[in-house]
């Protein structure tokens, strides 16, 4: 019972990370607030995989967790070098 | 309800306010350097201590060994990601002066 | 209840994609539709199907788009802050005015405007970074830099004058370098 209050708490931090995506005034803060949300995310997926009581859930973790820091790196550089990718 | 249960849910308690502060911090601040220094240790910390909070109320187990695993994927990565976003910022040109928006 | 919440955020993304004039913007708002979307199928029971999503939509489609994005050109513009702390708030207005409007001159001639914030001086600017218009705001007017060979600048004084009105008067400076 406490573990869901603590996933719906983190659905608000979650819904107010990504409204800095969409108010932030240039593309760099649009980036701060997707890997704010990547993070959420992440953390929401393992408190699910608690409140299921089902251990493969943690493996969609795992690769949220290296796959959405490849494309923040891919968009932070693709910024950088001008569009030479 | 053991006493790890308890430790446990004090634990998220703690990083739920945490990660509170990190979003807090990228509303209050004018300046986006701040913006990012702040969110990025904030956040780190907070999802450290949530998922400890998780493999106390696990007990040594299989779940905990994932949760651990996770853990130290998202700390080495998460202020990788920061430092790309801000050092392409930084080489793309975008300098605030220097105590204009200090505090605010 | 929750995974209303998350449909929703969906929609308000698709449409924010569909509606921005940016097109590297739009890249991140597809990026974070495919992370919502696939938080969802993991909702509705379906582990391996929200995996493979994860892996196309978050990784696979983001360097898709941004191997399509190399193909578009790029117009930087550089901004000078030099207004001193009293006149601050209306200033800021300004600011954003002048700077909606270079950027829909950009979305007219499909050009992708990155527009960065500075504050050094100009002679600085001009030597050490590549740019295509130095916007230089002085306290009754707007001056714009550019090089001898950007044919654009001669229409984009001409759009700002058009659009400004007579509140601000702009002018331009051609460098023979």
């Amino acid at each position: 019972m406490f573990v869901n209050y603590a996933l719906i708490s983190l659905i608000i931090l979650a819904l107010a990370g990504s409204l800095r995506i969409v108010l932030g005034p240039t593309i760099w803060d649009r980036l701060l607030g997707l890997n704010i949300f990547s993070a959420k995310i992440i953390m929401m997926i393992v408190l699910f995989s608690v409140i299921m009581g089902k251990p493969y859930l943690l493996d969609i973790a795992i690769v949220y967790a290296l796959l959405g820091f490849i494309g923040i790196i891919l968009i932070a550089r693709f910024i950088e070098w001008r569009g030479k990718i | 309800m053991s006493i790890f249960d308890i430790i446990g849910y004090i634990l998220i308690t703690c990083g739920i306010i945490l990660s509170g502060i990190g979003v807090y911090g990228i509303f209050r601040f004018k300046n986006f350097y701040s913006r990012i220094l702040v969110s990025s240790k904030v956040d780190t910390v907070g999802f450290m201590t949530i998922m400890l909070g998780v493999m106390f109320i696990n007990g040594l187990s299989f779940f905990s060994l994932k949760v651990l695993l996770i853990v130290i994927i998202a700390v080495i990565t998460t202020p990788l990601a920061t430092h790309s976003i801000a050092r392409s910022a930084y080489l793309s040109g975008y300098k605030i002066k220097k105590g204009k928006y200090y505090g605010n | 209840m929750v995974i209303n919440i998350f449909l929703m955020l969906i929609i308000v993304f698709a449409i924010l994609s569909i509606q921005s004039n940016s097109l590297r913007r739009a890249v991140i708002y597809l990026g974070i539709l495919s992370l919502v979307s696939s938080f969802c199928y993991l909702l509705y029971g379906s582990p391996d199907v929200a995996i493979a999503q994860a892996v196309i939509g978050s990784t696979l489609s983001t360097i898709l788009y941004l191997v399509a994005l190399k193909k578009y050109k790029l117009f930087t513009i550089y901004y000078v802050l030099q207004n001193t702390d009293t006149e601050e708030l209306d200033s800021d207005n300004t600011e954003r005015k002048v700077i909606d409007i270079i950027e829909s001159f950009c979305f007219e001639r499909e050009l992708e405007p990155d527009v960065v914030h500075t504050s050094e001086n100009l002679e600085n600017i001009e030597a050490h970074y590549q740019y295509d218009v130095i916007v230089l705001q002085k306290e009754r007017g707007i001056c714009l830099y550019g090089n001898k060979e950007n044919y654009l600048l001669d229409s984009l004084q001409k759009h700002l004058v058009k659009k400004l009105g007579n509140k601000l008067n702009v002018s331009y400076v051609q460098n023979t370098v």
